[in-house]
């Protein structure tokens, strides 16, 4: 019982403190190598992460950890924790990278992975010009070259 | 939120990896889309380790992907190693299209496979199919030609999955035999082999089969994990299953379910599938099991004993399934925790089980009155569930059956979430009373 209470502190890029259970650090995976490998320290600097984003990740990850711990009502669960996930991840574009960011650094396979699947959603049934739009990508193609690549397979580019 | 970054391309300084993963979850052809946003991005999804095309699309009615399509598409895809290709083909190919197409990605160390042949049943593979040393996963729907012309190396694969397929003895045989790290197996709507035999196939722990007329006979013998579903009629003789520790079972083709009671049929069959069950730690039955059962124990046939320590079923609680239950109840030394799930059977109807006591001279009053009369026929189960007293009195006299036929057990868990939509007033009455002289922890999901 005393390993699962132990707790361990999250250092953001700011220097601010995080308390969270080893159970939570341990969904960073990232974390869970640094304590296999004996890092025993109780508290760990994560310091491509600021204080907002880290706050979050460690939201998302305590949420899982609670829902793992429950046993036996699987089915309604896994649709509290996606109905969790869902609203977790409706948050705006420069947030959603940085959690994907993060999730990717701190190694956080599900987050990551909702991260994504967000972004691929957003792009999934957009012209270019919208995507362009919604992710501030400049677009440095003359009109001849872009002409060009879309040729290149223009079977893509039908509806 | 940041001002600062406002109006920042933050997706495109992502590193390849992220920008991969992102174009994972959509089909390739809008991944080829996002080549014109920008020059950084003309060759992202080339570089992508995932493809998928799929010529159906799930709304409306758009535009067929051609051969054409996905030929010019490979001529231009860069990625050295492909994680995940999913190839729905088109139509109007010819034979040599798709196994271009396959021997691309298979060139390319493709993991995950899969490969849908709507139209083509009749697809022959080439050899080096048969060859892949990358790939780890493979789905095939289909595929009724999967004969391989020569010895299979699948060094790789771990999980193999067929639908819809038609398959023969020797080449499945061939097949297993050329896949030494095989983990799970599942066949979902085949036909054949006639014989399953996977004992020689160590690794593979997982199998799953779902409504396939055949196998007759499963021969298992390092299999962990079985279920089986629907399979076939009759249920397939578990030759040997010896390694078992789970194992799910929802046998029973209701179609043709009458026909073959009148026989004795079935009570020998899933007797006899039982007693290969002995061993098994963690149970679960669906289907009208428990109905054929309760015959078998009203007929007085004896009941192999059994080590499980996990029993779930999904049942409506009917005098029909009672006897079987409590019988597979005392029968089990070792049982911890019983899950039973409330659920509407359409198994055996009332009237054809009650048919088919009366031509084996059981009488069926005398049946019941002695001890399962407090347990309603299914018809009035479906009555009961909309009255909240009577399904109170019900739970009650389900549970005092169950705690009088167990000895072991810690945790009685009763599902009425798929019945009764508001069952919160349950527990509040009826746990108390029922936990007293007894060890069993009641827990109710709703």
């Amino acid at each position: 019982m005393s390993e699962s209470n132990k707790k361990i502190s999250l250092i953001s890029s700011e220097g601010e403190a995080f308390e969270v259970s080893e159970a939570v650090a341990r969904e960073f995976e990232i974390v869970a190598h640094m304590l296999e490998d004996g890092c025993s320290g109780s508290s760990i600097p994560i310091t491509t992460v600021d204080s907002n984003i880290l706050g979050k990740v460690i939201e998302y990850c305590t949420k899982h950890v609670e829902v793992g711990n429950v046993e036996g009502n699987s089915e309604k669960a896994e649709k509290d924790l996606e109905e969790f996930d869902k609203r977790f991840i409706a948050v705006e574009m420069n947030t959603l990278f940085s959690l994907i960011l993060a999730a990717n650094y701190l190694n956080v396979k599900g987050l990551l992975n909702i991260g994504c699947q967000k972004v691929a959603d957003t792009i999934k049934d957009m012209k270019p010009e919208e995507v362009r739009s919604i992710f501030n990508i400049e677009n440095d193609y003359t009109p001849a070259e872009e002409e060009v690549v879309r040729k290149e397979n223009e079977w893509a580019f039908q509806p | 939120m940041d001002p600062s970054v406002d109006g920042v391309d933050m997706i495109s300084s992502m590193p390849p990896e992220i920008l991969h993963h992102i174009l994972s979850f959509i089909r390739t052809q809008y991944a080829i889309r996002t080549s014109v946003l920008s020059r950084g991005w003309r060759h992202v999804w080339c570089e992508t380790p995932f493809l998928d095309f799929d010529c159906f699309h799930r709304y409306g009615i758009r535009r067929q992907l051609t051969a054409q399509d996905i030929s010019q598409t490979l001529i231009l895809y860069r990625a050295p190693k492909i994680t995940s290709c999913h190839l729905r083909m088109p139509r109007n190919l010819r034979e040599h299209e798709m196994n271009s197409w396959i021997e691309f990605v298979v060139s390319r160390n493709v993991e995950k496979l899969s490969l849908f042949f709507d139209c083509y049943p009749n697809h022959v593979f080439e050899k080096i199919f048969y060859l892949s040393s990358s790939l780890k996963q493979l789905c095939i729907w289909h595929c009724d030609m999967m004969i391989p012309g020569c010895t299979v190396s699948l060094k790789s694969l771990r999980k193999l999955k067929l639908w819809d397929c038609h398959l023969y003895d020797e080449s499945v045989a061939n097949i297993l035999s050329g896949s030494p790290v095989l983990e799970t197996l599942r066949l979902d709507y085949c036909t054949g082999p006639q014989r399953l035999d996977l004992s020689k196939s160590p690794s593979l722990r997982r199998l799953k089969i779902l409504w396939c007329p055949g196998p007759t006979e499963i021969v298992a013998p390092h299999v962990h994990y079985l279920s089986l579903s629907n399979s076939s009629e009759p249920p397939p003789t578990l030759v040997d299953v010896s390694s078992l520790t789970e194992a799910s079972i929802d046998i029973i083709d209701s179609v043709n379910l009458c026909r073959l009671l009148n026989a004795d049929f079935l009570q020998t069959m899933v007797l006899k599938m039982l007693a290969k069950l002995q061993n098994v730690k963690r149970l679960t039955f669906t289907g009208p099991i428990l109905e054929i059962l309760s015959l078998a124990e009203l007929h007085g046939v004896p009941f192999p004993t059994f080590k499980v320590e996990t029993l779930t079923v999904e049942t409506n609680f009917t005098r029909y399934v009672i006897p079987g239950l409590a019988r597979l109840l005392q029968n089990s030394p070792e049982l911890k925790m019983l899950i039973a799930h409330a659920g509407y059977q359409v198994g055996i109807q009332d009237r054809d089980l009650d048919r088919y006591m009366d031509s084996e001279g059981l009488n069926r009053d005398e049946c019941w009155r002695s001890k399962y009369e407090v347990f309603p026929t299914s018809l009035e189960f479906c009555r009961m569930i909309r009255c909240k007293d009577e399904m109170w009195k019900l739970m009650a006299s389900f549970m005092e059956m169950v705690i009088r036929n167990v000895k072991t057990l810690e945790t009685l868990v009763v599902g009425l979430e798929y019945v009764v939509s508001d069952a919160r007033w349950f527990g509040l009455q009826m746990i108390p009373t029922l936990s007293n002289n007894n060890n069993v922890s009641i827990v109710l999901k709703r």
